[in-house]
């Protein structure tokens, strides 16, 4: 089962209840989404941000690590609008997102939830980490404590500085 | 050379302890093994023919005395008494079991020693010239710009999960010691502007199964802004190399795919936003390492000693033969490098034995200032030797079978460790080395074939360098038989290139005879104070083919007359 651990008050936590649900990329099951908390795909959005942005409700994006540098500086003046980015890890050793979310939050100044989904590992919280994520879904519940124990001793850990960024 | 300060051992245990964590959740079934193997490499840990080896980094390849011992010792104690100095500044441990590895990480962090990123899809060890800051032709001392690799790559967040691996190497001198066109990425000084030195950049060169040559992406390069670039050049690999096809997935192939000026651009498009920003180095910060390389106390020579020396030279033919080989000049008057060859015959290439480890420190502290580096020929280095000591430098370096004076020679061979430890190997490498040390162990016929590199690999990665070896001799695999394939002409240093295939590949027991009728043609052809490769460069492979048929045709016969 998946489950959230979100950075909040300088903590993380486990957040029971995750509303957010990644939605269909095709446009006509998108004019039929019930109402809800919906992570909308790149091509998604790209096609249809009139009528997502028109339901009046919060909405995410999700983006595979295939996500062309250029369309997320093409997204620059909208950033503000999403409420969660969710970087998708096909396999945990994929690390193109972690170029991604540097993009997003250095050069293009995304201040909203970056959210680590997929082939989360203990072992890639501390890069997902120093690299600005605040949000990660574990796919097994019994990792959560290890995993909210290692995110809060990373607070003092050297291997979060970065002698050179 | 550069000593951790406290933030930086309390990274290097940090790390060593999550290692042991990452064991431990192995072990319990936490991690699977596929989520386990790209960690476990990571940190230096293959798991081997026969057992798991660790593979321990020596960073640029510097090593001091005090690590030496403690090498010797964990040697002992973990695995059978030797390691393998590799080309890239690494010791490989071979016979080490998985459960003790955290242990040795421990232990290797007394001496500020670790095994990050020596193995992986990541940046890699950063390689330089052994002959670092004291080489004549050096316009500037690389070291502390290597420690500065060193600690930016290491865990870097936006790169510990590339496409495939980064091997960088970095040169502060005129000549080329550094193999800088078949790196990933070599930066190679190339001047200065008013705020100080500057760099070319060569990206996608690399061995392997598909050598390319690098080429030069960026001229004058100012050093403060050394990573920004890197920084740029990384993230378009790891944003567009590919991911589907591990043999497709290095930088070379991604600079070949896209071309160097499309390349060349998206980097320069990086940059533009990189530069300047955090990763800009500052005077301060390399100050500050820099401080660490500062000369040691040299002495100033006297005339006395040199007379000695040359007194010394005439009554021992053997110590003269050994300078001849083993000493490299050095920038100080008085002053000498000294090759230690680990390829004394019986030994295979760069392995050396714990005791060997001890004497080498002894030496170090002796002779040296305490320090010794490891070049990438799998040789050893002391750098500091007055001139003056050299002669008992060399008596005591003979004991250890440390003082063959081969550098240089045939049987000065770069060879992987091949079919005796690593499962990728098609073919046994380190018995035709052993072969040709045998075959040609008379030192006047070495010093009568003069410079010539012979390289072996056991397969098509090339870890030994075969593609750049004047001679070149790769293990190919033919129906489970061990063949041999043979390339000449290749080199290294600035005008280096790969080989030439001349022929067939011939079968393990004929690599030695036709390495024999090689190096008759050559004598043969040669003119009076021509190397191999010059003989080669002006007359080509024709006339060498006839020595590879010669083997065919005694294979033929043999079969037959066994039928
Ligand atoms: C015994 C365990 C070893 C394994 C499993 C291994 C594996 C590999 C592989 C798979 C490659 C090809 C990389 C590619 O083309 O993408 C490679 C390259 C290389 N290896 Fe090793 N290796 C081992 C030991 C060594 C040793 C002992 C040395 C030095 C003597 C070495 C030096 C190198 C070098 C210099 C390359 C670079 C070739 C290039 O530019 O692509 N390796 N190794
Ligand atoms: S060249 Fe092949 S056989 Fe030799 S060490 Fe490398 S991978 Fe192993």
């Amino acid at each position: 089962m998946n489950v959230l651990i979100r950075e909040s008050a300088a903590d993380f936590q486990l957040v029971p209840d995750d509303p957010w649900r990644i939605a269909p990329k095709e446009a006509d099951a998108l004019l039929s989404l019930p109402k809800g908390a919906w992570l909308y795909p790149l091509a998604a959005w790209q096609k249809e941000a009139a009528a997502i942005s028109a339901r009046g409700e919060p909405f995410g994006l999700w983006l595979y690590p295939d996500t062309p540098p250029i369309a997320l500086e093409a997204l620059k003046p909208r950033l503000v609008d999403f409420a969660v980015i969710a970087l998708d890890f096909p396999v945990f050793t994929d690390g193109r997102a972690y170029s991604l979310a540097r993009l997003l939050r250095e050069r293009l100044g995304y201040t909203g939830e970056l959210r680590a989904v997929g082939h989360v590992l203990l072992d890639t919280l501390l890069f997902t980490r120093r690299l600005g994520f605040d949000a990660w879904i574990m796919r097994e519940r019994q990792h959560v404590d290890e995993a909210i124990a290692h995110l809060r001793s990373l607070r003092q850990s050297h291997m979060m500085r970065h002698p050179y960024q | 050379m550069y000593r951790y300060n406290p933030d930086d051992l309390a990274l290097i245990r940090e790390r060593a302890a999550q290692f042991r964590a990452q064991v431990a959740r192995w072990r319990s079934g936490a991690l699977r093994d596929e989520e386990f193997r790209p960690l476990r490499l990571q940190n230096g840990l293959y798991v081997q023919r026969h057992a798991p080896m660790l593979r321990v980094a020596v960073p640029y390849g510097m090593i001091s005395a005090v690590q030496l011992r403690k090498l010797a010792d964990i040697s002992r104690r973990y695995d059978k008494g030797f390691g393998h100095f590799t080309t890239r500044h690494n010791l490989q441990l071979n016979w080490i079991r998985i459960e003790d590895a955290p242990d040795i990480l421990d232990e290797l962090t007394e001496v500020e020693m670790h095994s990050i990123q020596t193995s992986g899809n990541c940046i890699r060890n950063i390689t330089t010239d052994p002959f670092a800051g004291i080489a004549p032709d050096e316009g500037m001392d690389p070291r502390p710009l290597a420690e500065i690799l060193r600690q930016w790559s290491a865990m870097h967040p936006e790169f510990s999960f590339l496409p495939r691996k980064i091997k960088i190497a970095i040169s502060g001198s005129a000549g080329d010691r550094v193999l800088s066109w078949y790196h990933d990425i070599a930066l190679r000084l190339d001047g200065e502007d008013e705020e100080g030195a500057t760099f070319t950049v060569i990206v996608g060169g690399g061995l392997g199964r598909t050598p390319l040559r690098g080429q030069i992406i960026e001229q004058g390069l100012p050093w403060r802004h050394l990573l920004s670039y890197l920084e740029a050049i990384v993230r378009v690999f790891n944003l567009h190399g590919r991911r589907d096809n591990p043999y497709k997935a290095r930088l070379k192939i991604l600079v070949q795919r896209l071309g160097l000026a499309e390349f060349s651009r998206q980097t320069r498009d990086e940059w533009a936003h990189l530069k300047g920003g955090p990763a800009t180095l500052t005077k301060a910060e390399y100050q500050r390492v820099a401080a660490h390389f500062s000369p040691p106390a040299y002495r100033s020579p006297t005339a006395q000693s040199a007379a000695r020396l040359t007194t010394r030279k005439t009554a021992h033919p053997d110590f003269a033969r050994w300078l001849e080989r083993a000493v490299h000049p050095h920038k100080i008057p008085g002053y000498a490098a000294v090759i230690l060859s680990l390829k004394a015959p019986g030994q295979a290439p760069g392995d050396i034995t714990a005791a060997q480890m001890e004497s080498v420190a002894a030496l170090a502290d002796d002779f040296s200032f305490g320090e010794a580096r490891i070049a990438h020929e799998q040789n050893l280095v002391l750098a500091d030797v007055e001139q003056g000591r050299l002669f008992e430098l060399w008596q005591a370096a003979r004991k250890d079978a440390l003082a063959t004076p081969n550098t240089g020679l045939l049987t000065d061979m770069i060879c992987c460790p091949g079919g005796d430890f690593c499962d990728l190997a098609n073919a046994r490498s380190v018995a035709i080395a052993r072969a040709i040390q045998t075959r040609f162990a008379d030192l006047d016929t070495l010093f009568d074939l003069g410079e010539i590199s012979l390289n072996i690999s056991g397969c098509v990665n090339a870890c030994g360098h075969h593609h750049v070896g004047n001679i070149g001799i790769l293990g190919v695999d033919r129906q489970s038989e061990e063949f041999y394939q043979i390339t000449l002409g290749g080199s290294q240093g600035s005008a280096a290139h790969i080989g030439k295939v001349i022929g067939p590949a011939v079968p393990a027991a004929r690599v030695v005879d036709v390495v024999a009728r090689i190096l008759a043609v050559y004598r043969r052809e040669r003119r009076p104070d021509e190397t191999f490769l010059r003989t080669f460069d002006r007359i080509g492979s024709a006339p060498f083919k006839p020595c590879l048929r010669a083997a065919d045709a005694e294979t033929r016969a043999e079969t037959a007359a066994r039928n």
